[in-house]
């Protein structure tokens, strides 16, 4: 591999990986407060993709970006305000969690369901994007990238910025962390977290709606399989960074993105199959992966 | 609530009778049912029901949320596959298949010994994946990419499009000794067990189970399950394709779980016509002149077996979170409410029954606060 | 003028955590002011008694009322805002935060934090440590402190001194005496000898259900007192 190979494909690799990381971030702190795997996440992505293209291609950029994110959060904020709250106080014939994961599975179903049959089983191109986003930048020995993928890295270095800026520093951001290790405890402290999990929830979900249709733009199109495909990477992201862990969330996203276009450079069948591979022994060797708290063995 | 031991022994003689009787009527299917769509929907049935039974065993006996159970229903089909390929007979074909089943879910079993919760989903899903994408693009040869594996040597007599009675027969019976084998584990010594487990691994730990050899145990028993299921499907389709390792399996056989009735016996039997008979119920529904009048999105609309399916499957998880088996229970239990709030108190001491966590929602309401998880 | 009735009252409290009950008719006073003490071997029921008081447990029936109002179904955030704290058995601290942020989530004013600082010198320096590596004792106090900044009516700690060195026993239990001057405190112990150095009042439960009430000094003289107890514990003491 020469070397403007190896700087297109890393550029490719960090852009995947601003991507991997919008989407998986909010899966891992939603994970870590409300202790609960939204299989919904996957379908908010999908979501987010054909609400933005559609929007992108009718009316422009700003709005696909407002539309794929408010809609998801909106959609976000629907389940988990009306169907997942209903789950807070334990049942004896299915407990708490279990419930939970359950019901964003069927969440999951009916909106992939429903953007399917809005849109129809075709791949939906975007076509050219606005003004530099579509130009090539020339980089080292005869490698490039794109305007797109160079913003997309952009963004995603800001947005993980400001995030662990509002976690860090702010109240919320204190609940949020102090929420991750014991909600219970917080609430005990006089602090409704019921406002932090939907609040967590909705950003969360916001957050995977934008991804949604960052990775419809990286690939100039959507398709319905996208969120599928994406879902399963996350959660690899996520168990490799550690469930609950925000800079796990970075880390991962980044060592998979990487990791998935250059092994797809090198031997393109193996691309999923190793990736799940890998995930599949970091679970059993360590299951709370690089950073997150540890798990009770059974 | 427990019969006095008198009427007892009736009860559970009504039962053995209604279920044979069920077995006789369900054998004397073909002989009833002429159009052979329908019996091929009826093995298709049969096939799924086996998996639900498989796949309820791990999660609702023992506890386990698999998200790969895919895998055991596509793996036995593709060792058919590669040994009828390579000369093996059918009957020999498929015993082998069942068997490497139940060594692969063994193995699985021993990779996961330590992972459980949702960890255990993860990593069951990241397998089934794994071997999915495997198969789709024929990694090592042994799949055949995206067209799969062609099931040789299949006798005319059990082609489905010819003789689709006999692979009824063949299925029904399967299912048939599959219920008799979940019945075996349910009532023994093991499935109590298992149930204790499920409810509480610490407890159980505490009382000396070794929940580590239990777990391969039920991994063996639903491989196995599952691989007869998996291998009967490959013999209706006659292929073994990427499809059966696909995640859509895995949901199918949570939907079928799930709809009927987690935990129970006749769950995943209810579950499996449900969520089977449903799709050509709606397809047919589909072609009838009203549905065809309306729009195209409206009519994907209505016609979505997938979205049905997904809603039925949200009202359930939410009210009716034992499935469908509950709904006689929940149907008697919200008569006994009634009957108790008329008389102007609750139901006084021992046993909190589950419908006081609605009881105490609305007084929650009622201080305008909300709660948290606990 | 003394308020006549209890600050606390619980009444017939029942409890189910998933299939199983746990409190089958507990019912006793905590007066205001005065340090109230759970006894009971292990298992009986305390913590789940403190749990439920707190807010924690879904299925109840019973009354529980604070301040003459029920508070029984309440989410835990209302009811410790009604002036309960909560000190649970496992310290409950945020091992992933510092001592200050721990308190600072109890309140942002850092006036506030004075009491327990005052009680427990131990924390004043170590403000920027994590919380995770402090000691257990360490740790234990932190939990106290913590509870304290938001000055609370009254104080509900599950067994405060467990798994302390007997040296770290006594620095808690001169602190709380000192607490309790100021603060109702209703104490889950096992270890008789703290229950007896610091409570006025006495509550004895065993199989879920109260079996006796009264001052300590007196629950002792009963002669068969010690059959509700820890075995280990009675006759332990200075």
């Amino acid at each position: 591999m020469d070397l403007g190979t190896g700087v297109t494909l890393l550029m490719n690799g960090l852009a995947l990986s601003a991507i991997l990381f919008l989407l998986a971030s909010g899966l891992t702190m939603i994970f870590g407060l409300l202790n609960v795997v939204n299989f919904a996440h996957g379908a908010f992505f999908l979501m987010g993709a054909y609400v933005g293209v559609a929007l992108f291609r009718d009316v422009g950029l700003l709005a696909a970006v407002v539309g794929a994110t408010l809609s998801v959060a909106l959609l976000g904020f629907v389940t988990e305000r009306f169907l997942m709250q209903r789950f807070y106080s334990a049942d004896s014939v299915m407990t708490a969690h279990l419930g939970q994961l359950l019901l964003t599975l069927g969440v999951s179903l009916c909106v992939t369901e429903v953007v399917q049959i809005a849109a129809g089983p075709n791949l939906l191109p975007t076509g050219d994007l606005p003004g530099f986003l579509n130009d090539r930048i020339g980089l080292v020995g005869g490698g490039y990238v794109d305007g797109y993928r160079a913003t997309i890295i952009l963004v995603g270095i800001v947005v993980f910025v400001a995030l662990a800026a509002i976690l860090r520093r702010t109240r919320t951001g204190l609940i949020v962390r102090a929420g991750v290790e014991d909600a219970d405890m917080v609430q005990g402290l006089r602090v409704n977290v019921r406002r932090s999990f939907t609040a967590t929830f909705v950003i969360g979900s916001a957050m995977a709606g934008f991804a949604g249709l960052a990775a419809a733009l990286y690939y100039r199109g959507t398709f319905v399989t996208l969120g599928e495909e994406h879902l399963v990477l996350a959660f690899g992201i996520v168990v490799l960074g550690g469930l609950g862990s925000y800079l796990g969330s970075a880390v991962g996203a980044l060592l998979v993105g990487l990791a998935t276009v250059f092994i797809s450079y090198w031997w393109p069948p193996g691309q999923t199959f190793i990736v799940m591979g890998l995930l599949a022994i970091v679970l059993i060797v360590r299951p709370q992966g690089l950073f997150g708290k540890e798990v009770a063995r059974a | 609530m427990t019969l006095p031991a008198a009427a007892r022994t009736p009860r559970v003689l009504l039962i053995g009778a209604v279920g044979l009787a069920a077995v006789v009527v369900l054998a004397l299917l073909p002989w009833y049912v002429t159009d052979s769509y329908w019996v091929t929907v009826a093995a298709d049935v049969c096939i799924f029901a086996i998996l639900g039974l498989s796949y309820n065993l791990l999660l609702g006996q023992i506890g386990l949320f698999s998200f790969g159970h895919a895998l055991f229903f596509g793996a036995a089909a593709y060792i058919l596959g590669n040994l009828t390929t390579g000369g093996m007979g059918l009957v020999p074909g498929a015993l082998l298949a069942v068997c490497g089943n139940i060594v692969l879910a063994i193995i699985i079993g021993l990779l996961t010994i330590r992972v459980s919760g949702i960890y255990f989903a993860i990593v069951t899903l990241a397998f089934a994946q794994a071997a999915y994408t495997a198969a789709e693009r024929d990694v090592l040869g042994l799949t055949g990419g995206e067209n799969g594996k062609p099931i040789e040597g299949l006798p005319r007599e059990l082609n489905i499009n010819v003789f689709p009675e006999n692979l009824y027969w063949l299925a029904f019976a399967m299912l048939v000794l599959s219920v008799l084998v979940v019945w075996g584990i349910r009532r023994s010594m093991m499935g109590r067990v298992w149930d204790g487990i499920r409810e509480s691994p610490l407890r159980a730990q505490s009382l000396g189970v070794a929940i580590p050899s239990q777990r391969i145990v039920a991994f063996a028993v639903a491989g196995g399950l599952a691989g007869v299921a998996g291998v009967l499907n490959a013999m209706s389709l006659q292929y073994a394709t990427p499809n059966e390792l696909a995640l859509d399996i895995t949901v199918q056989a949570l939907l079928i779980t799930i709809i009927g009735g987690p935990g129970t016996l006749l769950g995943p039997l209810l579950g499996a016509v449900f969520v089977r008979v449903s799709a050509p119920l709606i397809d047919q529904w589909g072609r009838s002149e009203f549905v065809q009048g309306l729009s195209e999105v409206p009519q994907r609309a209505l016609t979505s077996h997938a979205l049905m399916l997904g809603l039925v499957y949200i009202v359930l998880v939410l009210f009716l979170p034992g499935g469908l088996t509950s709904l006689g229970q929940k149907l008697r239990r919200t008569r006994n409410t009634l009957a108790v709030d008329e008389r102007g108190g609750r139901a006084a001491g021992g046993r909190m029954p589950p419908d006081h966590a609605q009881e105490t929602e609305t007084s929650i309401e009622h201080h305008e606060v909300t709660r948290g998880p606990t | 003028m003394p308020d006549e009735r209890a600050l606390l009252e619980v009444r017939d409290l029942r409890a189910s955590i998933g299939s199983y009950q746990i409190l089958h008719g507990v019912s006793f006073d905590v007066r205001a002011g005065g340090t109230t003490v759970v006894l009971g071997r292990n298992g009986v029921g305390k913590t789940t008694t403190l749990r439920t008081i707190m807010g924690y447990v879904d299925q109840t029936e019973g009354a529980i009322a604070f301040h003459g109002e029920p508070i029984l179904g309440m989410a835990p955030y209302a009811i410790a805002r009604r002036g309960l704290g909560f000190v649970p058995e496992h310290r409950g601290i945020f091992k992933g935060l510092t001592v200050g942020e721990n308190l600072r989530l109890a309140s942002p004013d850092e006036s506030d934090w004075e009491i327990g600082m005052e009680l427990f010198p131990a924390l004043r320096g170590r403000l920027d440590d994590y919380a995770g590596g402090l000691s257990g004792g360490q740790q234990q106090m932190l939990t106290v402190a913590r509870a304290l900044a938001q000055s609370p009516e009254l104080l509900l700690l599950d067994e405060p001194t467990q798994g302390l060195a007997p040296l770290v026993i006594d620095e808690m239990v001169t602190a709380l005496q000192q607490l309790s001057s100021r603060t109702t405190i209703l104490l889950v112990e096992q270890n008789l000898d703290v229950a007896r150095r610091l409570a006025d009042d006495a509550v004895i439960i065993d199989d879920g259900r109260t079996v006796a009430a009264g001052k300590v000094a007196a629950l002792e003289e009963a002669a068969d007192i010690e059959r509700y107890l820890t075995v280990s514990m009675a006759g332990a003491g200075a």
